[in-house]
């Protein structure tokens, strides 16, 4: 099943933290903002590291299984 | 006669010529010139944490075709120092690399690793490196950051402290035996390993010499909630007592507090915080004062050479004062903002001061200026889930949540707003 990753844009503020620890599946877009690019380039526990690494928690990840 | 080049803050002097092609002399050194500026071609960054990384990233980013070299004392390219003390002392994982090897190839940006600068030659514009080789520049970026203090009657054969990824080993050693752990400072490194070793099962004992964790920053009523945090997931917490010495055995180790008491451990972590990492430049003419001052645009005061992270201690223009900040996002922007300068264009750096800690799967977040409230109010009496708000003068300067982000992010909202720099808010 495909993995959903939700950023809650208002509540991120584009630390970065998440694009290195996904490995590019998630990049700052043009407003700073967290955005997911390709889910499918990192693996779960890797998403899941960075929901849980996120200086903000705002990410979420669901559907992993 | 030479002209001033129009670069603000730059001191260099012209030659005659002016316009492009000429030469600009600083020290017994040439710089080339471009329409009366001074042009950068070779920029050196020293360190190898998160600044020195966006710095080198960000000066490519925004076109810079000269060389970039970045010497690091670390063997490891740049890496996500925070998970030091979070998920690598929980579980077996590597190190995250803030980018692949190959970034760093493709923006021909050279790293060299596990090299240390060991004295600056500002007038000739040189770095001495510890292999015996120098390097010229023509920009040279500090983003030295700091070293964990560790106090030489704490500092028994064996006690472990935590900064770089070579400390790591030995934490994680000291985990993996289990026993008791005696952890000296209460703040967010000590409260953070005190989590991940009592997760793992050990017996923590967490000192700290104020009346409560993290007290000296965000005060007793803060504090201590962020002890009762502890004690609530079997942490044992000392407070109002500091660790005197600490002597090792062959059955272990001793800790002698203040009050006469003595703990017993099977290992001991020191967490009183850190020193930047500036020793080497002293007698180099740069001005130094618990860091390496800068102006708001990440100029120290010496030409061409600059400062950003947590060695930096740079004039904040919303605050009007000079402040050091120790926390990883402040640190990324602050290599960002110097990279522009290093090009020219030099605004100055107004962060919002923000850490997070994660501590017993609590999220702890603080945004605002650490220093200087006189009141706080808080809300909530869980310690998993509070916000405390700072104020100044009845103006709301910081405020610190725990475990409740959505809370945080209006907070810090609310915060950014208020943050006009005096002479903008007009
Ligand atoms: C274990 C740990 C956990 C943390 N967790 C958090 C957190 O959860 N949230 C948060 O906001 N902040 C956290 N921080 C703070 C954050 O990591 C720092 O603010 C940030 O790393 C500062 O980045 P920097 O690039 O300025 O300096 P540093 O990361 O200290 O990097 C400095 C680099 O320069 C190198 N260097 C020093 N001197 C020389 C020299 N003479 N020559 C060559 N190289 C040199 C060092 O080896 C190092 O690589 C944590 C820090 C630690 C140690
Ligand atoms: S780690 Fe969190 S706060 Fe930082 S950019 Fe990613 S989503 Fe935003």
């Amino acid at each position: 099943m495909a993995i959903t990753v939700d950023i809650d844009r208002e509540v991120c503020i584009g630390s970065g933290n998440c694009v290195h620890i996904s490995e590019g599946s998630i990049e700052l877009d043009d407003d700073g903002v967290a955005t997911v690019v390709d889910a499918e380039r990192a693996t779960i526990d890797q998403l899941r590291r960075a929901a849980r690494s996120c200086p903000t928690a705002a990410i979420t990840i669901d559907g992993e299984q | 006669m030479g002209e001033r080049c129009r670069l603000r803050g730059c001191r260099r002097v012209h030659g005659d010529r002016g316009g492009d092609g000429s030469r600009a002399r600083a020290g017994n050194q040439e710089q080339e010139t471009r329409g009366g500026l001074c042009v950068t071609r070779d920029v050196v960054v020293v360190g190898g944490g998160v600044a020195a990384h966006r710095c080198a990233l960000e000066l490519r980013r925004l076109g810079h075709d000269g060389t970039v070299t970045v010497i690091s004392g670390e063997r490891h390219p740049p890496y996500d120092r925070t998970f030091l003390s979070k998920d690598m002392l929980v579980e077996d994982v590597d190190l995250v690399p803030l980018a692949p090897r190959s970034e760093y190839t493709d923006q021909g940006i050279e790293l060299l690793l596990d090299v240390t600068a060991v004295a600056l030659d500002a007038d000739a514009r040189r770095v001495q490196l510890s292999d015996d080789t120098a390097r010229r520049y023509d920009s040279l970026v500090l983003c030295v950051g700091g070293r964990p203090v560790l106090p030489p009657a704490l500092d028994a054969p064996g006690v472990a402290v935590m900064r770089e990824a070579t400390h790591l080993d030995r934490l994680r050693a000291i985990l993996a035996r289990g026993g008791q752990l005696v952890v000296i400072g209460g703040g967010f490194i000590g409260g953070e390993v005190a989590s991940a070793a009592v997760t793992r099962g050990l017996d923590v004992t967490l000192v700290e010499q104020a009346g409560a964790p993290l007290e000296a920053m965000l005060g007793a009523e803060v504090g201590t909630r962020v002890a009762a945090l502890h004690r609530e997931r079997g942490v044992k917490v000392v407070t109002g007592v500091g660790a005197r010495a600490v002597s090792a055995s062959q059955s272990g180790y001793r800790v002698d507090l203040d009050d006469g008491t003595t703990l017993s451990a099977d290992a001991v972590v020191v967490g009183v915080g850190m020193a930047p990492a500036t020793d080497w430049l002293t007698g180099s003419g740069l001005e130094l004062d618990h860091g390496i001052v800068t102006d708001a645009s990440c100029r120290t005061s010496v030409d061409s050479v600059f400062a950003a992270g947590d060695c930096a201690r740079w004039w904040h223009p919303a605050y009007e004062s000079l402040c050091r900040v120790e926390h990883w996002d402040t640190a990324g922007r602050h290599g960002t903002a110097v990279a522009k300068t290093v090009l020219g264009s030099a605004e100055p750096f107004m962060p919002l001061p923000f850490v997070w800690s994660d501590q017993h799967g609590v999220k702890l977040q603080w945004a605002g200026r650490a220093a200087g409230w006189d009141d706080v109010r808080v809300e909530g009496d869980d310690p998993a889930r509070f916000v405390a708000r700072y104020y100044r003068s009845g103006q709301l300067i910081g405020v610190f949540v725990s475990g409740q982000p959505r809370e945080f992010a209006k907070a810090r909202k609310e915060l950014a707003a208020s943050m006009c720099p005096p002479d903008q808010g007009r």
